[in-house]
């Protein structure tokens, strides 16, 4: 038994502290370390100096531009980016289509789509869910109907995050609406500047622009645009959920938010007085920050099994991950709400108080954060839902 | 980064639950009287090194990590084995670090051996502050005062007991000593404890140095997680199987959701206390003695706040039988309520990292 890093690993960690300290933008950290909302060029600064670097895909295949980072090289990479406060490479294109290209697509697609996708260039957004299907995804109705060589796809999607900056769409369609469920179903690549598409914003309960709903009406779509084969995209989806997983418990982010708490707790109040020095505060600092550390080991043992098999298969017990690291992180939000007190219940009051003093830069974010963060345990495979695959897979049930 | 055992300490693994299971067919906490004889267990723990592991070289020892305590410890909470190794570990790791006395390297022979038991009695009537004050006093090499929850039979106890200078000393009593009364019980999870009355009972000082009972206490700590830790596992399974085959409404219990999203968290809780303690074993020999009583106090803390967790669901989900007696499970529940309370509840550890300079290690 183990616990520290190998002298690689460490160097390696080393090589990404240093590349984010001295080219990282600051101004998105800092805006990330205060919980505000980032704008579309915040995301495509980093991610473009990721690429750059060679590690905006570093682990999707070499021959597609990936560099072949062992799992735990990937889990530092998500640790250190968190830790500076960063956004990681952009999900979908990152974690989720590109892969599914590399993996499943036709050769003109890869060298269509890949390079653009690494480097941002074509910001892709995911559509998947539907009025009808959130949990049971496999009941979407959104269809796709060959006519000669294009589909027509017709029906909504939803929650579509980031949707109104995104040049492409990969979408879950219905091909073969006499299939069962998850027979019928096609993964298909779609052009948002297509005819018959529409972006309307839904708000969320913060108050915050960030995901929509997408209408298809009678979208005229190549049919080359079809990854794999039809009917199965089913099988790709599963592929690329299970990629999301990965780094899915976001522990750094976590530690970074009980930092702050600490920090802000530690900031004597108008009387004088510290939060913390409250042992009843204390206590539950405590008790969440033991629980983060229990969970930081738990996704270390499971990735020193993915090293050791050499395998990125992915094991049932990141659900786990999934619904410890969702609930924790949104404790962190609960913990930081408690703190504001009354002096966070606007998002203007930064505007209000215009202190000067960034030690209070922070509070306007801070129920919109709270607020925001409820939708982790609902996103990616509810909680409930990663409950059944645990029942399932580790239970027998 | 590594969390497997090495394959010397998977073999150590095979023989010590095959070791733990086979003593627990005479010694299990399932029986009311799992104590009697207790001191064969003993010797035969001792034949299997377990008593060698708790000393260094120097000492005639084979000690070279604590990970070997904890593989025993673990395979003792899945047996339900009544042994009390944690107060007997926490006895060796003081002694291993003691000052020089006479009779010192004989004595630890005699305990590697098996020829003699030593454990801690620390504790004291209506005290809770798990060893930071202390009323036993000693004055010119002699004791006095009360001993609770001393395990019953040893040949010798280490105490800890009030110096007229003020500070806390750990002092060797022979278990037949001059002027030692002892009272004998059983506890709920049929483990034969005694208090220790003592008037005038002479004693040897083995050591003042706060730093080497702290460690030692940590030690022992640390083990006592992973005896729960292999109750947990093993309560998990249990209901997990329970939950397959009992049927009503005529369907298994385990076809309802709402049974199975709480089997699932039982898994969660045991395995965020497993990965917990497993963090701060790995730290008892850490020279940053810091970040050591972080880890433990948070290890204590979470495995403890697991153990109610499993322990009380285990007993929901079985149902009536998991109020009998007669169900294994029940058995584990005792013994991981009891656990709680041992080594320092939650509000001694809460309070011990309130006095951390830094909780956070980040």
């Amino acid at each position: 038994m183990e616990l520290e890093f190998t002298a690689e690993e460490m160097a390696f960690r080393d090589e990404v502290r240093n590349f984010i300290e001295t080219e990282m933008p600051k101004d998105v950290a800092f805006k990330m370390a205060n919980d505000r909302e980032l704008e579309k060029q915040d995301f495509i600064k980093v991610h473009r100096k990721l690429y750059e670097k060679g590690w905006a895909t570093a682990h999707w295949p070499k021959e597609c531009g990936g560099a072949d980072w062992t799992p735990v090289q990937r889990h530092i990479f998500g640790e250190e980016m968190q830790r500076a406060s960063l956004p990681m490479p952009l999900e979908f294109n990152a974690n989720m289509v590109g892969p599914v290209i590399a993996h499943f697509g036709s050769k003109e697609q890869k060298e269509k789509f890949l390079k653009p996708t690494a480097s941002l260039e074509i910001w892709w957004c995911q559509g998947f869910s539907e009025p009808g299907a959130g949990s049971d995804l496999a009941s979407l109705k959104t269809t796709a109907v060959r006519d000669g060589n294009e589909y027509v796809i017709n029906g909504q999607k939803t929650w579509t995050t980031l949707g109104h900056f995104a040049d492409w769409i990969f979408c879950l369609v219905r091909t073969d609406p006499n299939a069962k469920k998850q027979k019928g179903i096609s993964f298909i690549l779609v052009d948002m500047n297509t005819p018959g598409i529409e972006v309307r914003p839904i708000i969320t309960v913060e108050g915050n622009h960030e995901v929509n709903e997408v209408f298809f009406d009678n979208v005229r779509v190549p049919a080359e645009n079809l990854v794999g084969e039809e009917n199965r995209g089913w099988d790709y989806a599963k592929f690329l959920l299970s990629n999301e997983r990965f780094g899915i418990a976001k522990i750094g982010v976590a530690k970074q938010r009980m930092q702050r708490i600490k920090n802000y707790a530690q900031t004597p109040d108008a009387n004088g007085e510290k939060l913390w020095d409250d042992a009843l505060f204390r206590a539950r600092f405590i008790q969440v920050a033991s629980d983060i550390k229990a969970l930081e080991i738990t996704q270390l043992r499971i990735l020193a099994k993915q090293q050791g098999h050499d395998s990125d298969a992915p094991d049932p017990l990141t659900s786990m991950l999934k619904i410890k690291g969702s609930e924790l992180q949104q404790a962190t939000t609960e913990l930081l709400l408690e703190i504001a007190g009354k002096d966070g219940e606007s998002p203007q009051i930064r505007e209000i108080y215009k202190t000067g003093n960034q030690d209070f830069e922070w509070l306007d974010a801070v129920a919109s954060s709270y607020f925001n963060n409820r939708k982790l345990s609902i996103y990616g495979g509810s909680n409930e839902i990663q409950h059944n695959i645990l029942s399932k897979a580790i239970m027998g049930f | 980064m590594n969390f497997d055992l090495n394959s010397e300490q998977i073999q150590i693994q095979d023989s010590f639950a095959r070791f733990f299971a086979d003593g627990a067919k005479k010694h299990s906490r399932t029986l009311k009287n799992s104590s009697n004889n207790s001191s064969e267990l003993c010797l035969a723990a001792a034949e299997m090194g377990i008593l060698a592991m708790l000393f260094s070289e120097g000492n005639g020892g084979l000690y070279s990590s604590p990970t070997e305590t904890m593989i025993a410890m673990e395979e003792i909470g899945k047996s339900l084995c009544n042994i009390p190794l944690t107060e007997i570990a926490y006895a060796c790791r003081i002694l291993d670090k003691s000052d020089d006395f006479v009779g010192k390297d004989e004595l630890i022979a005699s305990i590697i051996s098996g020829e003699k038991t030593i454990a801690i009695a620390f504790d004291e009537f209506n005290n809770r502050s798990n060893g930071a004050i202390v009323k036993t006093n000693e004055n010119n090499g002699v004791i006095n005062g009360v001993k609770t929850n001393a395990n019953a039979g040893f040949d010798y106890f280490l105490i800890n007991a009030k110096m007229a200078n003020g500070e806390i000393g750990i002092f060797l009593i022979k278990g037949d000593a001059n002027g030692l009364h002892i009272k004998n019980y059983i506890t709920h999870d049929t483990s034969a404890k005694c208090n220790l009355h003592f008037e005038n009972v002479a004693a040897v000082k083995i050591c003042t140095d706060a730093k080497i009972i702290s460690y030692s206490a940590d030690f022992a700590t640390i083990a006592l997680c992973y005896e729960a830790t292999g109750m947990m596992r093993m309560l998990t399974n249990l209901t997990t199987e329970y939950l397959k085959t009992r049927n009503q409404f005529g369907v298994p219990l385990s076809s309802f959701q709402v049974l199975q999203h709480r089997a699932v968290d039982m898994l969660i809780e045991t395995e965020q206390a497993f990965s917990i303690a497993i963090y701060a074993s790995l730290l008892l020999d850490n020279s940053d003695v810091e970040a050591r009583k972080i880890a433990v106090s948070n290890a204590k803390l979470r495995v403890n706040n697991a153990a109610k967790f499993v322990s009380q669901q285990a007993v929901q989900l079985h149902g009536g039988i998991g109020m009998t007696d007669e169900y294994i499970g029940a058995h584990y529940f005792k013994r991981l309520t009891l656990f709680c309370n041992m080594m320092g509840d939650n509000y001694f550890h809460l309070n011990r990292l309130n006095l951390e300079k830094d909780i956070l290690e980040i």
